[in-house]
C-alpha cells in the first residue's frame, strides 16, 4: 500500500515539495535525498544513500560549511547560508554548466535517541531570482552612475556660469572704476593745473602752495587707486605667486604701517602695535603687507581727527589672528554685510573727504584666501570697526 | 507589575548574551574570514511600546531585522535590528563587495539573514545550554521594513516585555551598531527570570 511507504519513511513527504531536501545523521551520512534534489542534480537517492556527505561533496570540508554542519548536531537553532556569502552547498548546475545560486537552511531534528540529532539540509534554488537581482542591480548601478555623471556635469556647468558671471561683474567693476573713480580725480587735477597755468599771476604764493598740495593729494590718491587696480587685475589673472613661509609678524605690520604713517600723523591719530604681535606668522609677506596696508588705510580714512587705531594679535595652536581696530565712524549692517562683495561694494568718502573704490577690501579678501586664511569684520555705527585676519599656522 | 531586574540578574543575562556573541564572532571570523569584534556592553528591560523611543531614528528611517522565534516552557522572539545604512555596510564588509551596489536589495537581505542568524543562533544556543532548557527553534525570518511589518503589528501585544541590548560591531576599522532584542510575554519573562535565578544559584 502506498500509505504504508509513508509510515515506513516519513521523510518521503519531502519528495512533494519544490525544495531540495537532504537529511544527514550524526556520522554525516546521507539518510534521505528527495526527488527535487534528484531532478536538480541528476544524482539518484540510491547513489548517495548512507554515503558520507564530505566524501561525496569534498568542498563541504571547508570550515565555512563543516563548522556549521558540526554545530547542528548539538541541537542548535537553524542556520542559514546565503548565496552572497557562500558558493553552492549541494552542486546544482544550470544548462551552461554553472553552479546555481542557492539559499540553504540547516535545521536540527531530534532522533529517537536522547540528545541525538539529524540535520535537514533544505536547499532553495534562488538562481533565477539571484540572476534577476544581479541584472537589476547592474542596470540600477549603471543608471545611478549615469545620473551622477549628469549631476556632476550640471554642477560643472553651473560653476562655469557662476565664473562667467563673476568675470562679467569684474569687467563691469573695472569699467566703473575707470569711468568714475579714475577720471574724476584726473579731471580735477587737470582743471586745477589749467586754472593755475592760466591765472598764475592772480594767485598769491600761499594760494599756489594750497593748489599744488590739493593736486599732490589727488595725485597720491590716484596713484594708490592705480596701484590697487593693478594688483587686483594681476590677482584676477592669477599672475600673483604666493610663497607661504614663516615671517616676523611685527616687521610686516610695521612695513605696512610706514606707508600710511603720514596720513596717521596728518589726522593726529594715536596708533599702536600691541606687543602680542611679536611673533612669527605663516604667510606670503608681500600679500599680508598689502592686506594690512589696505586695512590700516581704511581705518585712517574712517577715523576722526585725534582718533585711535590699534593692531593686536592672538596666536593659538592652529591659527594666528591679527586684529585691526579703530574708534572711527563705523558702518551700518548693510554696508558691513556687503563689505567684501565686489558687486555690491560702494566707496564712501572718508572723514577728511578721502576717496576710494571699495576695491581694497576685495583685494584683502582675495589675498587672505590665497594664504588659506579668512577675513571678517565687526562694526558699530559711530563706535568704530574691527577687522580680523585669521591665518593657519605653519605645520611644525 | 515591575519588570526591573536585580543587578546580579542583569549581569547574568549580560554574561550569557556576551558568551553567545563571542561564540558568534568566532564562527563569523572562521567561516567568513573577517576579523570581527562584537560586544553587548549593557542591557535594558522595557515594555514593547517604549521600544520606538529606544531605537534611535526608528521613526525617521527604516530598520531591517532578522527574527528567530524560540518555544518551550517559555517562549519569545529574538531579533537583531539594523538601520538600513548599518545593514548595508555590514553586508558589504562581509561580502567584500564594498560599493557593489548603492541600495539594500534582496541578495543583500539574504546575506544579512545569514549574519544575523549566526549571532542569534549562538545567543539562543548559549541560553539553551547554560539554562539547561531545550527549545523548539524556527527558521529565521527577515523584515525589510521593521517598523511597518513587525513593530507596529507587535504593539498590539501590550503585555510584552522587551530585553534590549546594543550590539557594537568593530570590523576592519568600521564601527557598526545593531540592537539585539528579546521579546517575551509577561508570563514567559517571569519564567525566564526564575531560571536565570536558578542559573545564578548554580554558578555562585
Amino acid at each position: 500500500m502506498l500509505k504504508d511507504i509513508y509510515y515506513e519513511n516519513p521523510f518521503i513527504t519531502y519528495d512533494h515539495i519544490p525544495i531540495g531536501i537532504c537529511i544527514i545523521n550524526s556520522n554525516f551520512n546521507i539518510i534521505f535525498w528527495n526527488r527535487t534534489l534528484e531532478a536538480w542534480t541528476n544524482i539518484q537517492r540510491e547513489e548517495v544513500a548512507f554515503k558520507n556527505i564530505f566524501e561525496l561533496f569534498p568542498h563541504l570540508q571547508s570550515p565555512k560549511y563543516k563548522a556549521r554542519l558540526k554545530l547542528m548536531f548539538d541541537g542548535r537553532p537553524p542556520m542559514v547560508l546565503s548565496p552572497m556569502l557562500n558558493e553552492y552547498f549541494i552542486p546544482i548546475k544550470d544548462a551552461e554548466g554553472k553552479y546555481q545560486a542557492q539559499t540553504v537552511t540547516l535545521s536540527s531534528i531530534p532522533t529517537n535517541e536522547t540528545g541525538s540529532y539529524n540535520v535537514i539540509i533544505a536547499v532553495e534554488n534562488v538562481a533565477t531570482l539571484f540572476n534577476k537581482v544581479q541584472q537589476y542591480r547592474m542596470i540600477k548601478n549603471q543608471a545611478i552612475d549615469e545620473l551622477n555623471r549628469r549631476i556632476e556635469a550640471e554642477e560643472k556647468s553651473k560653476e562655469y556660469a557662476k565664473k562667467l558671471e563673476q568675470l562679467n561683474s569684474t569687467k563691469d567693476k573695472f569699467f566703473s572704476i575707470i569711468a568714475h573713480d579714475l577720471i574724476n580725480p584726473i579731471s580735477a587735477q587737470y582743471k586745477l593745473v589749467k586754472i593755475l597755468k592760466d591765472n598764475i599771476e592772480q594767485f598769491s604764493k600761499e594760494d599756489i602752495i594750497d593748489i599744488i598740495a590739493e593736486i599732490e593729494n589727488s595725485a597720491s590718491q590716484t596713484y594708490k587707486l592705480l596701484e590697487n587696480l593693478l594688483t587686483w587685475s594681476r590677482s584676477q589673472l592669477n599672475r600673483i605667486t604666493v610663497n607661504i613661509e614663516k615671517h616676523n609678524l611685527t616687521k610686516i605690520i610695521e612695513m605696512a604701517a610706514s606707508d600710511v604713517s603720514s596720513q596717521i600723523s596728518l589726522k593726529k591719530i594715536s596708533f599702536e602695535i600691541n606687543e602680542n604681535c611679536n611673533s612669527t606668522v605663516c604667510c606670503d609677506s608681500n600679500l599680508l603687507a598689502t592686506v594690512i596696508r589696505n586695512l590700516l588705510s581704511n581705518a585712517v580714512k574712517f577715523t576722526n581727527y585725534g582718533g585711535k587705531i590699534s593692531v593686536s594679535c592672538r596666536i593659538d595652536d592652529d591659527f594666528t589672528y591679527i586684529f585691526i581696530e579703530d574708534n572711527g565712524v563705523g558702518m551700518d549692517e548693510e554696508t558691513l554685510s556687503n563689505l567684501f562683495n565686489l558687486d555690491k561694494t560702494q566707496s564712501k568718502l572718508g572723514t577728511n573727504k578721502e576717496v576710494g573704490t571699495g576695491l581694497g577690501l576685495v583685494i584683502c579678501k582675495e589675498f587672505v584666501e590665497k594664504m588659506n586664511g579668512e577675513i571678517s569684520a565687526e562694526s558699530k555705527l559711530g563706535e568704530g570697526s574691527k577687522f580680523t585676519i585669521k591665518l593657519p599656522n605653519c605645520p611644525n | 507589575m515591575s519588570y526591573e531586574l536585580t543587578q546580579i540578574q542583569q549581569e547574568a543575562i549580560l554574561e550569557l548574551l556576551n558568551i553567545g556573541v563571542n561564540e558568534s564572532t568566532n564562527i563569523l571570523s572562521e567561516i567568513l574570514n573577517v576579523e570581527i569584534d562584537l560586544a553587548i556592553p549593557q542591557i535594558r528591560i522595557i515594555t514593547s511600546d517604549r521600544l520606538i523611543d529606544e531605537l534611535k531614528d526608528l521613526g525617521k528611517e527604516d530598520y531591517s531585522a532578522v527574527n528567530m522565534e524560540f518555544h518551550n516552557s517559555f517562549s519569545g522572539i529574538s531579533q537583531i535590528v539594523f538601520s538600513q545604512d548599518s545593514a548595508n555596510k555590514l553586508v558589504d564588509v562581509f561580502s567584500r563587495q564594498v560599493l557593489d551596489t548603492y541600495e539594500f536589495d534582496e541578495i543583500k537581505a539574504d546575506a544579512l539573514v545569514e549574519i544575523g542568524n549566526i549571532i542569534l543562533n549562538a545567543i539562543l544556543a548559549t541560553f539553551s545550554n547554560s539554562l539547561n532548557h531545550e527549545f523548539e527553534f524556527y527558521v529565521p525570518v527577515f523584515f525589510e521594513n521593521y517598523k511597518k511589518d513587525f513593530f507596529e503589528q507587535r504593539l498590539k501585544f501590550i503585555d510584552e516585555v522587551v530585553l534590549l541590548g546594543k550590539a557594537i560591531f568593530r570590523i576592519e576599522e568600521l564601527n557598526i551598531s545593531g540592537d539585539i532584542i528579546l521579546f517575551f510575554n509577561i508570563k514567559s519573562f517571569q519564567y525566564f527570570v526564575s531560571i536565570i535565578d536558578l542559573y545564578i544559584n548554580k554558578i555562585s
